[in-house]
């Protein structure tokens, strides 16, 4: 259970990745709130339904983990195998974010030109909570890198509850940083932006990395090892 | 048509809605959805539009969706106790189970609340329309399985089910919404019918004639419009002098209404007398285009062979699909227990959804004729569509169709001492108030004799307003015969050629009266020929060229010899019917020597001197020889021979007065379309065909999985959504359907040696088959003139001028 502070920590420190992404969706929710106050009420909803989401991938990732290793368990150390693809998951997705791998953003044109973005962005402009909350909703289906990432972490937890926990902690990492921009009404400048977006690479490919050692370690001694020891604590030095 | 064939329009995707409609007579017409996804689509962007927001019907689908992630997440902990077992837990652990499954109960409520009433709610409504529909079925499954799920809670034994009906849910109304998505962006392919209004419009401010774009017309502006011109909007007629309009584009009716000062004419209609000068009172895009539109509304929701095999499918679908799955409920309730029995009824009522079998034909053809409407083909029904795919012989006319319908001026020839400066100022003032193709012609010459090349405007069409010569009165059209005008002529240019000095002297108020046309109107108004002049007009019409004369006190001042022209693209389209395995033959009514020129350049099989009723028997020969044939007319001289094909196509025409009369309508009067529509619609037929495979195929696999219980409904309810997005998909191909190459600008004429086409065989031939008659009345109109664009007052000046050549000989 110590991962989700650190996971926690990790989505505090992604979400510069955030940001830049969803950012924009911050400040449209708020841009038109008469009082701060209400601005902060509408950015916290907003957030708890992007929450909602991410928990419930978790979730459903952890209980397909636990799912595979009670029905493939007998083949092979299936946490090793999943552990490996998380790895490559998180380092492809670390380098994509640094900017190392080319990421195409053809399909981002093909999904802005499906008829649900425009009622996305009339649910962002709208003044109904409930609105607000389903736009949060529907954020946290958006693709992004970060969240495949603790996604396929959430799959090697190969337990509902853990990988609901893990996704939930890093969701509320993120809600800070945009709860901040949404109440300012700007986004990060773009040094800055680049500068988190940097560690937040960082951070996926050491998780990568760590990840990818944990299941070859599984694969050399398939025994119990010990519970894995947090991909991102590794990581702190650099972001320090 | 007949009502009974047409069937209502969706009003969100615009496609038929299926079944038997039925509408109490007494009964204000309401909007008509083919299926829930267009109804809700419908009600989403109604809501927005109200006040610009997402109102509740979005907020209710995203909240269902909340509430069904709670459920399926609950759901998930009582699958993962039961993979874990719920030994290691004990008591703890079987309230925890009972928790959780009411945890479900509390998760699903919502959601059934949400979208279960809407689904029911539209199925409901459907019924009261008379039309079951798989809404009814799909709500009735999951309203089972909920109500059983909640037995067995309240009972602390047996399965429950919550997260199904509320997946189901979601995935329905979401798929059905994507998909109603999918269905209405092909509508945008419509657009490009904005092409058939006149592009511009001569607008008259202060005096001054400007062209405008028509789109920008206002309310208020005060246009001319020419005569056998389409008026590019709607307004009140300003014109002193009554007018005939022909409205058959509004109307259907082929008699022209007469149209005083101050009433109203509408857009597309063409004013037949004379010219006119309209007020604008609506701007363009209201009028003419929008009944197009309508056009291609109800060709699509005319049912063609295949449309109609997949209503009579739906029709018996729906209780077919209610009886297999009461059978599934038996079949899986006994040999497992109540639940299953129930899931696999709801899976049956899931996969069976007919929306692909629904889909499968009417997707296809809209999307065809609206890809061919972009084309500027305008496609009559799905019917003519399945027939043209069917068609094995061409035949096309000759005049008109495969020859262009804009003579050129060869030359003009003067009588000795005449001035051609002159000649060529007056004929080209005159003609410019005209669209006759002769007018057109000689306005088009002139403009290529006066404008030196140094003026960078070589091909400019002349403007009359430019020469020095003033017009007294408006240019009169005589029936018939040709135009006449008063002029005042400039003195000084040539002031020997005017007999009565009087008239030029006093320019201000006096002028001389022109007449141009055939040699008829010109005799008549004793305009003598000179001997020179006699002579080479005797020649040219021994060659069978058409001549325009012109001419004023009492004296012949020139002549116009033209000629027709080869369409361009006649070679390329004529080979890529053959491409397309077609036999092409001509059928005319000319002179058999002109058309056996014709189909010799071309190397194909060409009949000339027919009479109606022979195109009608080489029509007959043609289909017991190769099967059914399209005729290629120009909508009028072929009358019958286009009743009579199995399909017709007419070229419309510059100004196209005709273009209702036959099933393929080519609006750009180009002839590459028709081997283009003919692939176009056998690409269509290939599509229905895999559509109606694929639904067919679908249903029936995936209805022996879900009854032998093997599918669940979840599953189920995904794959409907994707069953209708490969026949969405596979449809939507037609709406790339390559252009063809384009064909080239008039750049290329290709020379010809055709020049004026039938005459006295053709009247002839219509005298002769009086029985006949309004077929006849027809071919006489049409065939008597060499002009294939059509308009009534063309025709009547161009058979003058033909009758001049008669008068002579």
């Amino acid at each position: 259970m110590i991962e989700l502070p650190l996971l926690f920590l990790g989505g505090l420190l992604g979400s510069g990745h955030c940001v830049g992404m969803c950012g924009a969706f911050a400040v449209a929710i708020g841009w038109d709130a008469s009082r701060p106050t209400v601005n902060l009420l509408r950015q916290s909803v907003y957030s708890l339904g992007r929450c909602s989401t991410y928990s419930f991938l978790g979730a459903v990732a952890g209980f397909s983990g636990q799912w595979m290793q009670q029905r493939l368990g007998a083949l092979t150390s299936v946490q090793a195998v999943l552990s490996l693809i998380a790895a490559t998951v998180l380092i492809g997705m670390g380098l994509v974010t640094s900017g190392l791998l080319p990421s195409s953003d053809r399909w981002l044109q093909k999904l802005a030109a499906c008829p649900a973005v425009g009622q996305f962005r009339s649910l962002l402009k709208s003044r109904r909570l409930a609105n607000v909350f389903v736009a949060g909703l529907a954020t946290g289906f958006l693709p992004c890198g970060l969240i495949y990432g603790v996604l396929a972490l959430a799959l090697t937890s190969g337990s509902l509850l853990l990988g609901a926990a893990m996704m939930a902690a890093f969701g509320l990492g993120t809600i800070p940083l945009m709860v901040v921009v949404g109440l300012s009404g700007s986004t990060l400048s773009l040094p800055l932006r680049q500068r988190l977006l940097r560690v937040a690479a960082v951070c996926l490919v050491g998780a990568g990395v760590l990840t990818g050692a944990r299941g070859l370690a599984d694969l050399t001694s398939p025994s119990d090892s010990e519970p894995p020891a947090c991909p991102f604590c590794a990581d702190e030095s650099p972001a320090h | 048509m007949t009502t009974d064939e047409l069937r209502t329009a969706c009003a969100w995707c615009g496609l038929p809605v299926g079944g038997t409609g039925r509408q109490m007579p007494d009964e204000p017409p309401e909007d008509e959805y083919c299926c829930f996804g267009c109804r809700f689509a419908a009600q989403v962007t109604q809501d927005r539009g109200e006040s610009g927001q997402v109102q509740w019907t979005l907020t209710r689908l995203g909240l269902a969706i909340f509430f069904t992630m709670a459920v399926m997440v609950f759901t998930m902990a009582l699958w993962s106790r039961d993979v874990y077992g719920t030994e290691e837990l004990g008591a703890v652990g079987d309230t925890l189970t009972e928790l959780f499954r009411w945890l479900c109960l509390i998760g699903a409520l919502p959601v059934l609340f949400l979208l279960g009433v809407p689904v029911a709610a539209s199925a409901v409504v459907d019924l009261t329309r008379g039309r079951v529909t798989s809404d009814l079925l799909v709500a009735t499954g999951v309203t089972a399985a909920f109500a059983f799920s909640v037995v067995s809670l309240l009972r602390g034994t047996g399965a429950i089910y919550f997260e199904v009906p509320s997946m189901v849910l979601v995935l329905v109304t979401l798929g059905r919404w994507i998909e109603a998505g999918g269905r209405v962006s092909t509508g945008r392919l419509l657009d490009s019918l904005d092409r058939l209004l006149p592009e511009t419009a001569r607008l008259i401010h202060d005096g001054q004639e400007t062209d405008v774009a028509t789109g920008s017309l206002k309310t208020g502006d005060v246009i001319r419009v020419l005569c056998g011109e389409r008026i590019p909007a709607d307004g009140v007629l300003l014109s002193a002098e009554s007018v005939s309009i022909d409205q058959q584009i509004l109307t259907g009716e082929s008699d022209a209404v007469l149209r005083r000062s101050g009433d109203d004419v509408f857009s597309g209609t063409v004013p037949l007398d004379s010219e006119i000068v309209v007020r604008v009172t609506r701007s363009a895009h209201q009028g003419t285009l929008s009944q197009i539109l309508d056009a291609v509304q109800t060709a699509r929701q005319q049912r063609g062979r295949y449309q109609r095999l997949a209503d009579r499918a739906t029709t018996w679908f729906v209780p077919l699909v209610a009886l297999l799955a009461i059978a599934a409920f038996f079949l899986q309730g006994g040999l497992a227990d109540v639940g299953s029995g129930l899931l696999a009824a709801l899976a049956v009522t899931l996969i069976a959804c007919p929306c692909a079998l629904g889909l499968a034909t009417s997707m296809a053809v809209w999307t065809a004729l609206q890809r061919a409407a972009g084309r500027g083909v305008l496609i009559r029904s799905g019917e003519v569509l399945e027939t043209l795919a069917a068609v094995r012989a061409v035949r096309f006319d000759k005049t008109g169709t495969l020859t262009t319908g804009h003579p050129t001026v060869d030359d003009l020839l003067l009588p000795d001492g005449g001035s051609p400066e002159l000649v060529r100022d007056i004929a080209a003032a005159l003609a410019g108030s005209s669209t006759h193709a002769f007018s057109r012609a000689i306005v088009e010459w002139a403009g290529r004799e006066s404008l030196p090349v140094a003026d960078g405007r070589t091909t400019s069409e002349f403007t009359p307003t430019q020469s020095a010569i003033g017009i007294c009165s408006p240019v009169r059209t005589l029936s018939g015969l040709g135009l006449e005008a008063d002029c005042r002529l400039p003195g000084s240019e040539s002031p020997q050629k005017l007999k009565s000095p009087a008239h030029c002297e006093s320019s201000a108020e006096a002028a001389t009266r022109v007449w141009m046309g055939s040699r008829r109107l010109l005799a008549s108004q004793n305009c003598g020929l000179d001997k020179s002049l006699d002579r080479a007009l005797t020649d040219c019409e021994k060659r069978g060229q058409s001549v325009v004369l012109i001419g004023w006190d009492g004296e012949v001042r020139g002549a116009f010899m033209l000629r027709e022209t080869d369409r361009p693209e006649v070679e390329t389209a004529i080979a890529d019917c053959q491409r397309l395995g077609l036999n092409v033959g001509i059928l005319s009514g000319d002179r058999r020597f002109r058309v056996d020129q014709l189909g010799e350049r071309l190397s194909i099989a060409a009949v000339g001197e027919l009479l109606p009723a022979d195109k009608l028997a080489a029509l007959d020969a043609a289909r017991r020889q190769f099967g059914p044939v399209l005729m290629v007319g120009d909508g009028i001289n072929d009358g019958p021979a286009l009743a009579g094909a199995d399909v017709a196509a007419s070229l419309a025409g510059g100004t196209d007065l005709s273009r209702d009369a036959s099933g393929v309508c080519l609006l750009h009067d180009e002839l590459a379309g028709v081997p283009w529509v003919i692939a176009l619609s056998r690409q269509t037929r290939r599509i229905i065909r895999q559509n109606l495979m694929w639904a067919f195929g679908y249903n029936f696999a995936g209805m022996l999985l879900a009854v032998a219980g093997i599918l669940n409904p979840i599953i189920a309810a995904g794959l409907m959504f994707l069953s209708s997005a490969v026949v969405l998909g596979n449809s939507r191909r037609l709406a790339a359907f390559p252009l063809g190459p384009e064909s080239l600008p008039d750049a290329r004429q290709s020379p010809s040696l055709l020049s004026e086409p039938k005459e006295t065989s053709s009247a002839a031939a219509s005298v002769e088959s009086g029985d006949d008659s309004s077929a006849s009345s027809i071919i006489d109109v049409g065939s008597s003139h060499a002009d294939p664009s059509r308009q009534f007052c063309e025709s009547e000046s161009d058979a003058g001028a033909l009758q001049t050549q008669e008068a002579v000989t």
